[in-house]
């Protein structure tokens, strides 16, 4: 199923409140959402999380020929999925991490050399989208690039002939990735194509359909540029965008590299924890924690006293309730029904809490006599 | 980098100096439809060639949408297919990508950039294709080639559109000098490269950017550099296309006045 | 397993209670997530049971909406045809809402409303083999409280938080509106409108409608005091 089209109301909204300078989540313009990196126990996987999106990057190698091009040179081959069948956002984020990692020259690929024109380590890097909830180009960046940073690949001897013996892990220590440099990409919406805000949300990427995603490493060196979407930018917006992203990319560098250290250090006493402590338990909805409370709300509801108080301090604003209309039709159709015989009925599960609302299958027609059973 | 780009009497390896532009050679309305009331035919056409990249663009609508294509909630249907000439490269046969993801950017990025520049509102609930054909491409940013055709085979057409969209490249030497209209030959030599597609606007009015493409990396107190670059070159190709199509509009002028 | 009223139950649990009345030859009714096997009532949900009078069912916190008679939803326009607008009620499938459902409308005085408006509709047929029809008029023919919403932000959450600010129990909205004056329609079907006189506050009420799901009932006012403070913040 496709996401339903953005309410005209949701997009008014977004865009008075950028004019006023605030946002739905009450970020200012230029503020990030928390990020937090979690290695796993396998060296070179990560789950990466910005907010409330979530990605997971993991590096595997394999031996494999090089290109003719480059005969001693390995190569990286990034693949992203998104988990729907969305094509273009999928393609996109593909080329733009493909442009930032592999055309930037971050990773020493001659260092992945084993023996010259004939083997060469092939690194993979596998992004699964776990949840889009904005700005998944940062977070997908940040998780390859700290995936590549963490894994390790095994040492490798060539002797003279064109033979070479890959070591197990018992026998030599595995050896990591030499980068040269971390590029991070750092999304700016734009909106009305001059202003721009930092890291949006989902509600904000609908709504403006423009970005500009500016790749730059700690060096304060620009590694790709990315304008997307249906938009025109002056070359001055580009410029100030492109101190700001120089900026938040040399914070997120120091961030990449405190977690690898912390990592290291865990995994030197053998406490790796793994991504268990990217789960969060705190999302149990309270009114199902107390059984005591739902007891007494079923009583009160027995009383049948079910209008909702009109409460609005102000007359010109007043409270909508859901269901007074609702509630009276089916008193009556329970009465009605309170002779008939017993019966399963498909009531609705989401009716549960707003009292005296009570749907009852009307035993008289055809179509439901097949659900009425008779207990005995 | 590996060799420097630019040799020390300033000239570079093609003969150009730093700030000139390869050659372009460009014709509007290549195509000519016998069929006038059958429904694909092409309503404007544009072929240009630049420096060893030589492409055909066409356009087809606006049109009624057909109901295999598109969304239902899109107003305006603009679709954009890239092709690729099997003998496009060196002149040698190979292999075509077919839906490769290099393909499908660039038909993502088309779309954005005229999407943005075409007076949408104007053609409301109607269909435009615009179809490309790379003939032969020399490498590298052949983009930048297809954003020129693709605005000459639209003007062709008289699409209603904001301004030209002008796209072009330059690259940065050792030394920091900007090179503008990067050839393949530079490309591979390992330069950062820049494209740019803009709307060159004459005058007072702020320049606007449609699409900014880059590959390797520089330092940042470079971008201004290498920016304007870029924009000076758009302008030159403005010139270069405005004369094309002024050239073509004299041709139809004469043309109607001899046979009157 | 004894399974009381009250208690969580699994799926595959026997409800003796149910079976325990309806061999007093009492009439017992089976709501959602309890059904009838080999003569006594299972449960095929996991979640809290509940009683009322003598309907038995399955209280589970479920995210899913689901469209049945009588409820009140807010949707939002898809697309119109000829006769009628398709509106996304955040099912599966877009629900129906005919031209002539509105107030006052005839064949020729058709209601103002666009692609991507927003509207408060009752659900008036749900059948699984039918798009669910909408109206924006009660039986009388007034629109009453239905129709389109203007302005304001709307936003999804849980089905389960729907339900428990809409639950007597729950004096949320009494305390906020002591507070701030604002409109509100919180619709079964996950969706939740708000409207207040500037932009800041619809966003604090919002943060704090989303807060209220993690939030027990008789902690509300200190959820509604934070609200007042940083209201109040900002008008300094």
């Amino acid at each position: 199923m496709k996401d339903p089209i953005l309410s005209n109301n949701e997009r008014a909204f977004v865009e008075k409140a950028i004019a006023e300078k605030l946002r739905i989540d009450k970020r200012g313009l230029n503020e990030f959402r928390n990020l937090a990196i979690f290695y796993g126990k396998n060296y070179g996987s990560v789950i990466a999380s910005l907010g409330e999106t979530k990605v997971f990057a993991s590096v595997s190698c394999e031996v494999s020929t090089p290109k003719t091009t480059r005969p001693n040179e390995g190569t990286i081959f990034i693949n992203v999925e998104m988990g729907s069948q969305q094509n273009e956002p999928c393609i996109v984020v593909t080329r733009i991490l493909e442009r930032t990692i592999r055309e930037s020259n971050c990773i020493d690929l001659e260092s992945l050399c084993i023996v010259a024109e004939e083997k060469v380590w092939n690194l993979r890097v596998d992004i699964s989208i776990l949840n889009n909830e904005g700005n998944v180009i940062d977070c997908a960046c940040i998780a390859a690039v700290s995936a590549l940073a963490h894994f390790r690949r095994p040492d490798c001897t060539a002797s003279g002939d064109g033979e070479f013996t890959i070591h197990k892990s018992a026998e030599k220590d595995l050896i990591p990735i030499v980068l040269h440099h971390y590029p991070i990409c750092v999304n700016y919406a734009l909106f009305e194509g001059k202003t721009p805000i930092a890291d949006p949300t989902i509600l904000e990427e609908r709504v403006t359909n423009a970005s500009l995603i500016l790749a730059v490493n700690a060096y304060k060196e620009l590694c790709s540029i990315h304008l997307t979407g249906v938009s025109l930018t002056s070359p001055y917006l580009i410029q100030k965008c492109s101190d700001m992203a120089a900026e938040r990319a040399k914070h997120i560098v120091e961030y990449i590299k405190d977690a690898l250290e912390q990592d290291r250090i865990d995994r030197e006493n053998g406490q790796a924890k793994g991504f268990s402590q990217s789960i969060k338990l705190t999302n149990i909805p309270s009114n199902f924690t107390d059984t005591q409370e739902i007891d007494q709300v079923m009583d009160t509801e027995n009383d049948g006293s079910g209008e909702l108080e009109e409460v609005m301090a102000d007359e010109s604003f007043e409270k909508i309730d859901s269901d007074t209309v609702a509630s009276t039709w089916t008193k009556e159709e329970s009465d009605e029904s309170s002779d008939s015989d017993v019966q399963v009925i498909e009531e609705s599960p989401k009716k549960k809490g707003i009292i005296n609302v009570m749907e009852i299958v009307d035993t008289s027609s055809d179509d439901e006599e097949k659900e009425t059973i008779v207990l005995n | 980098m590996v060799q420097d780009l630019l040799s020390a009497q300033g000239l570079r390896m093609d003969g150009r100096r730093h700030n000139e532009l390869r050659q372009i050679q460009c014709k509007l309305g290549v195509l000519e439809s016998e069929l006038f009331t059958h429904k694909n035919r092409c309503d404007g056409s544009a072929y240009m060639l630049h420096g060893n990249t030589k492409v055909i663009a066409s356009i087809s609508g606006p049109k009624h949408p057909s109901k295999s294509s598109g969304k239902k909630d899109e107003s305006f249907i603009f679709n954009v297919r890239v092709k690729f000439a099997t003998f496009s490269k060196n002149g040698e046969r190979q292999k075509v990508l077919k839906n490769s993801k290099k393909l499908g950017e660039i038909e993502i990025n088309l779309k954005n950039i005229f999407k943005s520049v075409i007076l949408v509102e104007k053609y409301e609930k109607s269909q435009l294709d615009l179809n490309i054909e790379v003939l032969q491409h020399d490498g590298g940013s052949e983009i930048c080639t297809i954003v020129n055709t693709a605005t000459l085979a639209l003007i062709d057409a008289g699409i209603c559109m904001k301004e030209y969209v002008c796209a072009c490249t330059a690259s940065l030497t050792n030394d920091g000098l900007a090179l503008l209209d990067v050839s393949h030959l530079e490309e591979i030599c390992g330069g950062p490269t820049l494209t740019i597609a803009a709307l060159p606007r004459i005058g007072d009015h702020e320049q606007s950017v449609a699409f900014i493409e880059l590959s390797q990396k520089f330092y940042l107190k470079d971008l201004n550099k290498i920016f304007d670059c870029c924009q000076l070159g758009c302008e030159k190709i403005r010139t270069i296309l405005d004369e094309a199509i002024r050239g073509n509009a004299y041709e139809h002028v004469n043309s109607d006045l001899t046979s009157n | 397993m004894e399974c009381k009223v009250g208690d969580v139950v699994m799926p595959g649990n026997i409800i003796q209670e149910a079976d325990a009345l309806a061999k007093e030859s009492k009439k017992v009714v089976l709501g959602n997530g309890l059904r009838l096997e080999n003569d006594s009532a299972v449960s095929s949900k996991s979640g809290l049971l509940c009683k009322r009078k003598n309907i038995f069912y399955v209280d589970s916190y479920q995210k899913k909406y689901i469209p049945a008679k009588n409820d009140n939803v807010i949707g939002i326009v898809q697309s119109k045809t000829l006769e009628f607008f398709w509106v996304d009620i955040s099912y599966s499938e877009l629900a129906i809402l005919p031209y002539l459902a509105f107030e006052g409308a005839t064949k020729k005085n058709r209601p103002e409303i666009n692609v991507g408006d927003l509207v408060y509709a009752k659900v008036v047929l749900a059948n699984p083999d039918l798009e669910a029809e909408l109206v924006c008029v009660d039986s009388t023919g007034k629109k009453g409280k239905l129709g389109e919403l203007k302005d304001g932000l709307m936003f999804s959450c849980s089905i389960n938080l729907v339900r428990k600010i809409l639950n007597e129990k729950c004096n949320l909205l009494h305390l906020l509106s002591k507070e701030c004056p604002y409109e509100l329609v919180a619709a079964i079907n996950g969706r939740i409108w708000i409207n207040t006189k500037s932009l800041r506050a619809t966003i604090l009420l919002r943060d704090t409608i989303l807060e209220a799901e993690h939030t027990a009932y008789n902690q509300m006012k200190d959820l509604v005091d934070r609200f007042a403070t940083e209201l109040t913040g900002i008008k300094i």
